[in-house]
């Protein structure tokens, strides 16, 4: 098997989606990307054929995620992804994915200081006032911040068009 | 514009970090394990690793080659340079100049995976659940499942940093003390450091003493909002070139990768706006 140009931009395009897709299952980063990079092992080991790839990749990696879930003791119907509110479906999960690595890149693009200040409202929970008491800025700089932050990802996400379109071939799993 | 879904975004902001899931450095990790169309995996216990330490790699592979026969022990003996070894279950060591690993060739990566290192070593451990990889370190002990960090022995006694992951340590079995308990050690994850003195039942938990301290065999250097002038101290000593600035008090956040110090200085004086000299 020679290089194949196409596995590498497959490889660019699938990479952040299924670590995602693969979070809402195990919740831990670093098994996440152990188990991706092993798809993609098995799927260019079994000749990376590109015609259905996408769901193949889904897939082994659904498949992975459960095996390890089950190794941990969970029951069987503990066995379903989560985001930050609770339960979803395994289609929510794969729907999702390429939307939430498209704002995991808007927020990898923010300027350090923002990015800190929308991770404090999001991820902390914090309101403006209380991130505006951590920092020392006035509650308005930080409402001004993170709305610029908010319409950064939501100029990412649009892009999400694109990425749709990209990939007209790989039918979803 | 539609507005992005709450749960989505606090989803992607809860687990969000700087270099995280990076589809370019995942890359590279692959192809360093063999795994990528490529390059093919080959069949050989050691495969040098990086082009620089090819030379020394391949003087271990014919001594791990005459070793194998009937020797139950494969010994990666010191060398004057860095030694980059793949372990039989794939797992990535890297040996500082003057460091040893051992490791019982039967069985590697199926009954056990034990080791024992004298001096600085790296790790890469390949993750597995059901069979912890375990290293002997003078009277340290550590126990992982899959993660990267690095152990380093000498007469003051055994210092362990983790750069990703969770990592136990503890005083290595003795006496009637066969095995070790999580109880019996110290939970390290990313970014900690902690020191068994010699004698000492328990490791103790300490500052590292920079930000990266296995960046001799990572190549990565990691910062969240550490303070310029310990960034700029730690590439110092780290390229051996003393680096000033009018702009001491700022905090950088990121992750630079490479060998090349102007490269990362010009990263980080784009990152901050400012103007660093490289004496």
């Amino acid at each position: 098997m020679g290089q194949n140009p196409d596995i590498r931009d497959l490889f660019r395009i699938l990479y952040r989606p299924l670590c995602v897709y693969a979070l809402h299952y195990l919740k831990d980063a670093d098994a996440v990307e152990d188990v991706v990079q092993e798809a993609f092992t098995a799927w260019w080991q079994k000749g990376a054929g590109t015609d259905n790839a996408k769901a193949y990749l889904y897939a082994i990696v659904r498949n992975r995620c459960i095996d390890i879930l089950r190794r941990q003791g969970r029951q069987p119907e503990q066995l379903l992804p989560e985001d930050a509110a609770g339960v979803i479906s395994d289609e929510e999960a794969v729907d999702r994915s390429a939307l939430e690595a498209r704002l995991w890149e808007a927020v990898d693009r923010l300027p350090a200081r923002r990015r800190e200040l929308l991770l404090m409202s999001k991820r902390d929970g914090l309101t403006y006032e209380q991130i505006a008491d951590a920092t020392g800025l006035s509650v308005n700089t930080v409402r001004n911040q993170i709305s610029r932050a908010l319409q950064s990802l939501r100029d990412g996400a649009a892009g999400i068009l694109d990425y749709i379109l990209l990939l007209p071939c790989l039918p979803l799993a | 514009m539609k507005e992005i879904q709450e749960d989505i975004l606090r989803f992607v902001a809860q687990h969000w970090k700087a270099g995280r899931f990076d589809p370019e450095r995942a890359w590279r990790q692959i192809r360093q394990k063999g795994g990528t169309p490529v390059r093919r995996p080959g069949s050989q216990v050691f495969r040098p690793v990086w082009g620089y330490a090819l030379a020394s790699a391949f003087a271990v592979l014919v001594l791990g080659l005459f070793l194998f026969r009937p020797a139950p022990q494969a010994v990666i003996p010191a060398a004057a340079g860095v030694q980059a070894v793949v372990l039989p279950d794939g797992s990535r060591a890297t040996l500082a100049p003057g460091a040893t690993l051992s490791f019982r060739r039967h069985g590697f990566g199926r009954r056990d995976r034990a080791v024992a290192q004298t001096g600085k070593v790296y790790y890469s451990v390949e993750r597995n659940e059901s069979l912890p990889f375990e290293i002997t370190a003078s009277e340290g002990f550590v126990r992982v499942l899959g993660t990267r960090f690095q152990i380093e022995t000498d007469d003051t006694g055994t210092a362990v940093d983790v750069v990703d992951g969770r990592v136990l340590f503890a005083a290595a079995p003795s006496g009637a003390r066969k095995s070790v308990r999580e109880e019996d050690g110290v939970i390290l994850t990313r970014g900690m450091h902690a020191e068994l003195a010699p004698g000492a039942t328990v490791p103790g938990l300490s500052e590292a003493e920079s930000a990266n301290p296995a960046a001799w065999a990572t190549h990565v250097f990691r910062y969240e909002n550490t303070p310029l002038e310990e960034v700029l101290r730690e590439l110092s000593s780290h390229f051996g070139h003393a680096l000033r600035t009018d702009a001491r008090d700022r905090r950088l956040t990121g992750e630079f990768e490479g060998e090349e110090l102007g490269e990362i200085v010009s990263l980080i004086e784009s990152a901050l706006d400012i103007h660093i000299v490289i004496d």
